[in-house]
C-alpha cells in the first residue's frame, strides 16, 4: 500500500498534497479575477507576442506560477535562438503580475521582461505594442539590463 | 460622523474620551467554520486576563451568539433597538454570569441585514472603544452586506478558516476583499478544527500548508474537540477540554505575549518558522 511507503519514505501522501495543489491553482484565477479559459488564452497571447518579436527556440517556453505573499505571477525564463556567430544565446526573463492593479479589473496587468545582454542585438523591445489584442487597456513596463553594454558586434 | 457622542448610558465607567480599545472582527467567508465559537470563547478568555470585552453580534436575523454565550434568556433589547433608538446601549447589553467585565450586545432575531448600515456600526464601535479594552465582532458568514457591516468598523481581523478547501478558498477571497479594503488592517488566520492524526497521515491540510497558500500571519491552531459542542450546548464557553487551551493562547497573544504555538504535526522546523512568523510582524 502506498501510503505506508509514503509514510516509510517520509513523503506526504494525497488528500493533503493534492488539496494543496488544487488550492494553489484556484487561487491564482480567483485572485486574478479571471476565468481558467481566460487565464489559459492570455497565457497562450504571451507566448504568441514573445514568439513573434523574439528569436526564441520553438516549444520551450515553459510558464510558471510563482506566488510571493499573496500576489501570484507568471513567470518564464525562455531560451533565445543560437547565434549564428556561435555566441552563448540570451535568455529571455518574462514577469507578469497576475494581481489586477484595479480590483474587480484585470484590464491592467504588469508585464515585465528583461533580456540579458547577449540578446540585446537580437531583440529590441521597444517593437512590443501590446501583449493581448485589447490594446487601449495593456500597460507595459519594460526593463532592460543592460547596463554599459557596448556590443558592436554586427549582426546578419 | 459625530465621534465625540458616545452612545448614552454605558455599561462600563467611562475612561475618558480617548478610544483605545480594540475592534476585531471575526469572519471567515465559508459558513459553519467557528466564527461564534471563536468570538463567545475568546470574550470569555479575555475577560479571565481581566480585560472589559463586549462582544456583538453581527449576523443578523441569525441571532447565535447569545445561546453560545449562555445568555439567551438574559436579553431585553438587541443591537438594532440601540440603533433605532428605543433603548440606550446599557438596556441592550447583557452581562456575562460569572465575568463582570464581558458583556454581549445580541443582535435582533426578527430583522435582515438590511436593517444596519456599516457607517452604524462605526458609530457603535467608536462609543464602545471609549470604555472596552476589546470589543469583538462575530460576522455572519459569505462576503454581503452582513459581512460588510462587520468589518466596517474592525482595526483588525481574524479569519477562522478549517483545514479544508473550500474553507481556505473563501478564506482568501475574504483576505483578498479586507486587503483592497485597507492595507491597514492587520489579519489573522485562525486555524480551527485541526486533526493532528490526519495531518500525520497527509490526509489534511496543515498549518503549514494553510500558512504557506494564504500568506498571512497565524495566531491561534485550534484542534478538533467534540467538547467544543457540548460547551456549546449548555452555553458554557471557556470549558471545552482542549480547545479551550488554545483559545486562551490566542487571547494571550493578541495581548501581545509571545505564547508559542504548539506541534501539530511532524514537520521539522514547523514549530520555530511559526513562532518566526508571528514574531517577525508587528
Ligand atoms: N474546534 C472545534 N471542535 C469541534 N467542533 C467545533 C470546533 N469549532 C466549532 N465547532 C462546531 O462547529 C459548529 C459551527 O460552529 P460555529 O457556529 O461557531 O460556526 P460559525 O462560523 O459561527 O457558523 P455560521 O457561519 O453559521 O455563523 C458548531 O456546532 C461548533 O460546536
Ligand atoms: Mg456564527
Amino acid at each position: 500500500m502506498s501510503s505506508f511507503m509514503d509514510r516509510l519514505m517520509g513523503r506526504k501522501p494525497k488528500a493533503a498534497k493534492s488539496a494543496k495543489d488544487r488550492l494553489k491553482v484556484v487561487l491564482v484565477t480567483d485572485r486574478a479575477h479571471l476565468s481558467p479559459e481566460e487565464l489559459r488564452s492570455m497565457q497562450q497571447e504571451i507566448v504568441q507576442v514573445i514568439q513573434k518579436y523574439c528569436r526564441i527556440t520553438e516549444g520551450e517556453v515553459d510558464l510558471k506560477y510563482e506566488q510571493r505573499d499573496r500576489d501570484n505571477f507568471l513567470v518564464a525564463d525562455i531560451p533565445l535562438k543560437p547565434r549564428s556567430d556561435g555566441e552563448k544565446p540570451g535568455m529571455l526573463h518574462l514577469q507578469t503580475s497576475l494581481t489586477p492593479i484595479i480590483e474587480e479589473d484585470t484590464s491592467l496587468l504588469r508585464i515585465e521582461y528583461e533580456v540579458d545582454e547577449f540578446a540585446t542585438r537580437e531583440f529590441d523591445p521597444s517593437t512590443i505594442q501590446t501583449p493581448r489584442p485589447d490594446e487601449s487597456s495593456s500597460e507595459i513596463t519594460q526593463k532592460r539590463e543592460v547596463p554599459g553594454n557596448e556590443d558592436t558586434r554586427s549582426s546578419g | 460622523m459625530d465621534k465625540s457622542k458616545p452612545y448614552p448610558g454605558s455599561p462600563v465607567e467611562a475612561r475618558g474620551q480617548t478610544a483605545t480599545g480594540r475592534v476585531i472582527t471575526v469572519t471567515s467567508g465559508k459558513g459553519g467554520v467557528g466564527k461564534t465559537t471563536l468570538t463567545a470563547n475568546l470574550g470569555v478568555a479575555l475577560a479571565a486576563l481581566g480585560k472589559k470585552v463586549v462582544t456583538i453580534d453581527a449576523d443578523i436575523g441569525l441571532r447565535n451568539l447569545d445561546i453560545i454565550m449562555g445568555l439567551e434568556n438574559r436579553i431585553v433589547y438587541d443591537l438594532i433597538d440601540v440603533i433605532e433608538g428605543r433603548c440606550k446601549l446599557r438596556q441592550a447589553m447583557v452581562k456575562h454570569k460569572q465575568y463582570q467585565s464581558l458583556y454581549l450586545l445580541p443582535a435582533a432575531q426578527t430583522r435582515d441585514k438590511t436593517a444596519l448600515k456599516p457607517v452604524q456600526m462605526i458609530r457603535l464601535a467608536e462609543a464602545l472603544k471609549k470604555e472596552f479594552d476589546f470589543i469583538l465582532i462575530d460576522s455572519p458568514a459569505g462576503i454581503e452586506r452582513g459581512f460588510q457591516n462587520a468589518i466596517a468598523a474592525a482595526d483588525e481581523v481574524l479569519i477562522v478558516t478549517n483545514p479544508e478547501i473550500s474553507s481556505v478558498r473563501d478564506a482568501d477571497r475574504v483576505i483578498g476583499i479586507i486587503e483592497a479594503k485597507s492595507k491597514n488592517i492587520p489579519a489573522h488566520l485562525v486555524l480551527n478544527r485541526i486533526k493532528p492524526e490526519m495531518i500525520k497521515r497527509g490526509e489534511m491540510l496543515s498549518a503549514d500548508d494553510v500558512m504557506e497558500i494564504l500568506a498571512i500571519k497565524i495566531i491561534g491552531i485550534i484542534p478538533e474537540d467534540e467538547t467544543v459542542l457540548i460547551a456549546g450546548n449548555t452555553g458554557n464557553p471557556g470549558t471545552a477540554a482542549k480547545a479551550s487551551i488554545e483559545f486562551n493562547n490566542i487571547a494571550r497573544r493578541l495581548n501581545g505575549e509571545p505564547i508559542p504555538f504548539p506541534s501539530y504535526d511532524d514537520h521539522p522546523g514547523f514549530f520555530q518558522r511559526l513562532i518566526r512568523m508571528f514574531n517577525n510582524n508587528p
